[in-house]
């Protein structure tokens, strides 16, 4: 073998180490720099493996406007939520936001949460519940106690794909017990709640 | 061809001739090359387990990243490093962070990776996976952050997570791979140094397979990068009608009573009336407050007398009321009779005039009578003294000289006819329970009433047969 060529190898052999050993601490600082140099969050979806998505039907109005309840009064309405997943995930529903009223209004107005297929926001024709009650007679003062995701109702397991499911709702104003005086103390009362669904990842 | 000792390596080489010696040196060239290329993956991967098992040296911590919600910052696979975080360190928002994330739905904490996008006050922030559509729903407390992510070694990790995901094939292959190229990495080559003492290549070997043995056994933590979304329905309301009534209260109110008393109240001297005039009545003697009410379908309460107890309705007084209805609820087991309701000059225990009273007998009977006279008495056809509660209505029309009365039961007529019209004109209150008697054969010895009473109301007009009858079906 000629002297160039054992000289060319050497330091071929020489520098290999090194080299590798300079690259990956290359290949670290650049990856640690475009990691946390920055403080916004990328708009990048598109970038992801991954990605999970969830939205209702309800063109962000308000599910529920009851004016004028007196005892007895119900209603139902229906609501479509829409999962698209490319990682398996759970959904659940939970309340936020509650508004106490003064009079304690929250503890006569009972909810009952159904689970199913079928229905839409703008009518529960179709609606088929798919299983028990998520929650049967609740007043919305216990209901805003379920406020985050670990104590939320529901456990709809979705695969990747798109999924829908409807939830149908339905309150009523029970004044069962209550003497004329109480019922004095909540006329005109206002009360509100939130009610938000959340897809983790599994 | 010529034999030479090489120097460098103290092996035979053949040298120059071109036939097997080129092929020689094509081969040779090939498996040198290969050699470096596992030298240089040898030193690759070593490197970058090394950053990765910083932490386990010092006060660092090491995260390994299974889940991509933070892409393309950081990939599945990746080792985060993080720098301590300590309890005086304001929480950079912005950054990305290793904390606990508040419970999820899985079993024991779990530590997560996200950027802080918002301080919420009160030591509470916002975080967000970069990926996700939505901030993460839960905020965090100030007290869950560990550390600051500082370093990102990617694919070190990749070999934990193929376990985790129980990606065999996946395993299988770099791990049979990283072996071939270690021991590749191993051979010797022209231009290579002379040979070293076989205690330090052993070293070197043994330091190898440690390295990588210990990604897969001491290796980080795991930190949660989990995808999550969220929608919401928002702001709904419910509001109660600003008017709210029992049917019983619509049912009298619909009359419009002088004053309407449903003797709810736990205590005191003052009984609300519930007519809406403010008229408020005044209780004297009470024995006791909020017993059972009389009504089974409109909750309440009434009240219990005894000795002189009584309730006087409200208002200022009336002036000689000929046309009037009376109405209350009453249960007792006396055998002592007493005094119902009547009108009375004062709100005292006794008055100079009374009359227009109903009053029970000692036999349980209820009598309405005008004025004091034993002639032209209305008489409930059977006792009422049977412990259970009874509605009693009296309506009165001037007819004459005299006054029509009719006397209703549990919402039913029972009697009717002429009565006394008052003696004297004078303002006075209606009144129930204790009051001043007629004396003598037929009346009770006494106008103490022993007890319950509920729901007293007084009118200035005469309820018709029907709206007594509809009270007592509104109960």
């Amino acid at each position: 073998m000629r002297i160039s060529a054992l000289m060319s190898r050497r330091t071929a052999v020489a520098l290999t180490t090194p080299v590798a050993v300079l690259g990956a601490a290359a290949m670290v600082w650049h990856a640690s720099y475009a990691a946390f140099s920055g403080t916004t969050r990328s708009s990048g979806n598109s970038w992801s493996t991954g990605s999970v998505a969830l939205s209702d039907d309800d063109a962000g109005s308000a599910r529920f406007q009851a004016t004028n309840m007196t005892p007895g009064s119900t209603d139902t309405k229906c609501i479509k939520v829409t999962a698209n997943a490319s990682v398996p995930g759970i959904v659940k529903g939970y309340a936020v936001n509650p508004v106490p009223s003064a009079a304690g209004l929250e503890d006569h107005v009972m909810v009952t949460v159904a689970e199913g297929n079928g229905g839409t926001f703008a009518s529960c024709t179709g609606f088929t519940p798919s299983g028990q009650n998520l929650v049967t007679n609740m007043p919305l003062s216990t209901l805003a106690t379920f406020h985050d995701y670990a104590g939320g109702m529901g456990g709809w397991a979705v695969t990747a794909g798109t999924q829908t499911r409807t939830y149908q709702v339905t309150w009523k104003f029970d004044a069962t017990g209550m003497t004329q005086s109480q019922l004095d103390a909540l006329q005109g009362a206002q009360t509100g709640i939130d009610i938000q669904w959340e897809l983790q990842s599994s | 061809m010529t034999l030479t000792i090489d120097r460098t390596t103290e092996r035979p080489r053949a040298v120059g001739a071109v036939g097997a010696g080129a092929r020689t040196r094509a081969c040779d060239g090939a498996a040198f090359a290969l050699v470096l290329v596992a030298r240089a993956y040898r030193a690759l991967l070593l490197t970058l387990v090394t950053v990765a098992l910083l932490p386990a040296v010092s006060s660092w911590s090491g995260y390994v990243v299974r889940t991509g919600s933070m892409e393309p910052s950081i990939e599945p696979g990746d080792v985060i490093v993080g720098q301590p975080f300590g309890p005086d360190e304001k929480v950079p928002v912005g950054r990305v962070m290793v904390f606990e994330a508040p419970p999820g739905s899985g079993a024991g904490p779990v530590l997560r990776v996200h950027r802080v996008v918002e301080s919420l006050g009160h030591g509470r922030y916002t975080t967000a996976g970069d990926a996700n559509p939505t901030p993460d729903a839960a905020p965090v407390p100030r007290g869950n952050f560990r550390s600051r992510a500082v370093i990102r070694v990617p694919f070190v990790g990749l070999p934990l997570v193929w376990l985790h995901d129980r990606r065999l094939g996946r395993i299988l292959f770099w791990l049979l791979g990283t072996m071939a190229m270690l021991r590749l990495s191993f051979w010797r080559v022209d231009g290579d140094p002379p040979r070293r003492s076989r205690g330090r290549r052993r070293a070197l070997r043994v330091a190898a397979v440690a390295g990588v043995a210990a990604t897969a056994v001491a290796g980080p933590a795991q930190a949660d990068a989990a995808f999550s979304a969220t929608t919401v329905s928002h702001a709904n309301t419910w509001r109660a009608a600003s008017l709210i009534q029992q049917s019983y209260t619509a049912a009298v109110k619909a009359d419009a009573p002088y004053a309407f008393h449903r003797l709810d109240e736990a205590s005191g001297t003052t009984a609300a009336d519930s007519a809406g005039n403010a008229r408020t009545g005044t209780y004297t003697g009470v024995a006791t407050y909020r017993q059972t009410g009389a009504l089974p379908n409109n909750p309440g309460y009434a009240v219990g007398l005894s000795g002189t107890g009584r309730m006087v309705a409200g208002g200022t007084g009336l002036y000689d009321p000929l046309t009037f209805s009376a109405e209350l609820w009453f249960r007792t087991t006396t055998t002592a009779g007493g005094k119902l309701i009547g009108f009375e000059s004062s709100r005292n225990a006794t008055s100079v005039a009374y009359d227009r009273e109903a009053f029970m007998r000692a036999d349980g009977t209820v009598v309405y009578l005008g004025s004091a006279t034993t002639k032209n008495l209305l008489v409930s056809p059977t006792s009422l003294n049977n412990g259970a509660w009874h509605h009693l209505v009296v309506t009165s029309v001037p007819s004459g000289a005299q006054e029509l009365s009719y006397l209703y039961v549990d919402g039913v007529l029972v009697d009717y006819g002429a009565t006394n019209r008052a003696t004297s004109s004078y303002t006075g209150w209606w009144r129930a329970g204790y009051g001043t008697l007629p004396t003598g054969n037929g009346y009770p010895a006494s106008g103490s009433f022993t007890g319950s009473i509920d729901d007293v109301a007084v009118y200035t007009t005469a309820l018709s047969g029907t709206r007594v009858a509809a009270h007592y079906a509104a109960r």
